[in-house]
C-alpha cells in the first residue's frame, strides 16, 4: 500500500493511540486543526475503504478502529515501495551498503567469518 | 536544415559513439589488473570516464562538424561524389534506406532508454518519499520497518541513511557505525548525483558496454566506501557488518534484497581486510585528455569532415 496522506496519517495516529472512536470523537481530538465534521468523516470513510480502518455501527453512528497496527502499516508501505526494486535487483538506483541481489552460500559465509577472525587474531 | 542532413549526422553520431564506447570499454578491460592495484577510487573514476567520455567527445565532433558545415563558404561544391555531412546539402542521405533505418532505430532506442531511466528515477523518488514518511528517526538514521535486510542512502538535496529494522537489529554498535560511515561516504562523494549522470551516460554507450561499465563503477564505489568506512571504524568491523547483513538475509531465506552475491561479498571482504590503497581519482588526467581531444577536433574539423564523408561513402 502507498503511504497515507498527511491528514489520513494524523487521523490514524489518533486511532492507533485510542480506539474505537466515532467521527465526533476524532473531531474533538483534532480541535486545533478546525476541520469540518464532514472532512473528518470523509477521511475516515476513505481509510475504511483502503482497509486500514474497521468500523462497527453503534446506533446511528460508526465507531472506527484500526484494522492494522502502526508497524504493520509501516511494513506494508515499505514492501510496496521497495519490494519491486528488490525483486528487480534495482539497487544501483540507490547507493546501498550491500547491493546486488543473489543467494549467498552458507559455507562461504562461514569461511569469510573464519577469515575475519584470523585477521583479528593476527593483529 | 534538411532531413537528409540530420540523418547523416545521426548515422555518424551512432557510429562514433559505438566505436568510442567500445574503445573505452576495451581500455578499461585491458587495464583491469592495473586499475585494481591502483585502488577503488582510480577504478571507479576510470569506469565513469569510460562512460562519459564517448558521449562528450561525440558531441564535440558533431558540434565541430556542424559549425564547419554552416560557414559562409559552401564546402559541398568541391566534392559531389559522395553524400555530404551537411545540414544544407545532405539530401543524398535520404536515398540510403540503410542509413534512414539506422538513424530511426537508434533515435527510437535512445528515446525509449532515456524514458526508461527517467521513469525508474521517478518511481524510485516516489518510493523513497513513501518510505521516508513511515520511517522512524533514530541515531542519525531512519529505521524502516521491514523483515528484509537492507541499508541505503537516498535524497539528492539532503541525503539520509535508511536501514531496515531487521538489519539494524542484526548489527552491533560498532557495525552500525561502519554502515553509517559507508553510507555517508556515498553521500559525501556525490554518488547520488553521479549515479544519475552515469545512468544517462550508460544509455549512450555501446550495447552491453554501458551495463558492464555501470557495474564496474558501482562495485568500485562500494569498495571505496568500505575503505572509507574502515578509516572511521576498523576494516574488520566493516567486514563483520557485511557478512552479518548477508547472514541475516540468508538465514531468513529472503528471496532477494540488498545482499551481495557470493563472489562480490568475498571480493569486498578481502579488499577491506587487505586495507590496500584507496587510489586517486583520474579527474585531472581525464580532463586534460578530454580537453586535448576536443581542441584537436575543432582544429582538424575540416579534415575530420572529409575523412568521415569518405568513410561513409
Amino acid at each position: 500500500m502507498r503511504a497515507l496522506g498527511e491528514l489520513e496519517e494524523r487521523v490514524m495516529t489518533i486511532l492507533w493511540d485510542e480506539h474505537p472512536l466515532s467521527v465526533r470523537d476524532v473531531c474533538a481530538r483534532m480541535k486545533r486543526s478546525k476541520l469540518a465534521y464532514t472532512t473528518v468523516m470523509t477521511t475516515l470513510d476513505r481509510l475504511h475503504k483502503k482497509g486500514v480502518l474497521a468500523r462497527t455501527k453503534q446506533g446511528n453512528a460508526f465507531l472506527y478502529l484500526p484494522a492494522i497496527d502502526r508497524s504493520e502499516y509501516q511494513r506494508r508501505v515499505v514492501e510496496t515501495a521497495l519490494g519491486p526494486m528488490f525483486e528487480q535487483g534495482a539497487a544501483p538506483v540507490l547507493a546501498a551498503f550491500v547491493d546486488m541481489a543473489a543467494e549467498v552460500d552458507e559455507s562461504n559465509l562461514a569461511r569469510l567469518e573464519r577469515l575475519i577472525a584470523d585477521h583479528k587474531r593476527r593483529k | 536544415m534538411t532531413l537528409g542532413g540530420v540523418v547523416g549526422f545521426v548515422v555518424l553520431s551512432v557510429l562514433l559513439l559505438t566505436a568510442l564506447s567500445l574503445m573505452a570499454t576495451a581500455s578499461i578491460a585491458l587495464a583491469g589488473a592495473r586499475l585494481r592495484r591502483a585502488g577503488p577510487a582510480a577504478e571507479r573514476s576510470a569506469a565513469a570516464w569510460a562512460l562519459l567520455a564517448p558521449a562528450t567527445l561525440t558531441l564535440a565532433v558533431i558540434a565541430a562538424l556542424a559549425i564547419r558545415g554552416s560557414g559562409t563558404i559552401d564546402h559541398c561544391i568541391g566534392h559531389d561524389h559522395h553524400a555530404h555531412l551537411c545540414f544544407a546539402h545532405g539530401g543524398a542521405w535520404l536515398a540510403r534506406p540503410l542509413a534512414i533505418a539506422l538513424a530511426a532505430a537508434s533515435a527510437l532506442t535512445l528515446v525509449l532508454r532515456l524514458a526508461g531511466v527517467a521513469w525508474r528515477r521517478i518511481q524510485t523518488g516516489a518510493a523513497i518519499a513513501d518510505v521516508r514518511r513511515v520511517a522512524e528517526c533514530a541515531d542519525r538514521v531512519r529505521i524502516v520497518q521491514s523483515q528484509r535486510v537492507f541499508c541505503f542512502v537516498a535524497g539528492h538535496r539532503k541525503p539520509e541513511v535508511f536501514v531496515s529494522s531487521r538489519a539494524w537489529e542484526a548489527l552491533s554498535a560498532d557495525e552500525r557505525e561502519a554502515v553509517i560511515a559507508h553510507e555517508r561516504a556515498h553521500a559525501a562523494q556525490g554518488d547520488l548525483w553521479l549515479g544519475a549522470l552515469i545512468d544517462v551516460a550508460s544509455v549512450f554507450a555501446a550495447p552491453l558496454a554501458g551495463a558492464w561499465l555501470r557495474v564496474r563503477w558501482s562495485d568500485a564505489g562500494e569498495r571505496l566506501c568500505d575503505a572509507r568506512a574502515a578509516q572511521h571504524t576498523a576494516p574488520e568491523t566493516v567486514a563483520d557488518a557485511l557478512v552479518r547483513l548477508c547472514r541475516a538475509g540468508h538465514v531468513q531465506h529472503v528471496p532477494s534484497g540488498f545482499t551481495p552475491r557470493s563472489e562480490a561479498l568475498e571480493h569486498r571482504v578481502r579488499a577491506v581486510l587487505a586495507s590496500g590503497p584507496i587510489g586517486s581519482e583520474l579527474h585531472p588526467i581525464a580532463w586534460c585528455l578530454a580537453a586535448v581531444a576536443i581542441i584537436a577536433t575543432a582544429v582538424f574539423a575540416t579534415h575530420l569532415h572529409h575523412a568521415f564523408e569518405t568513410l561513409l561513402g
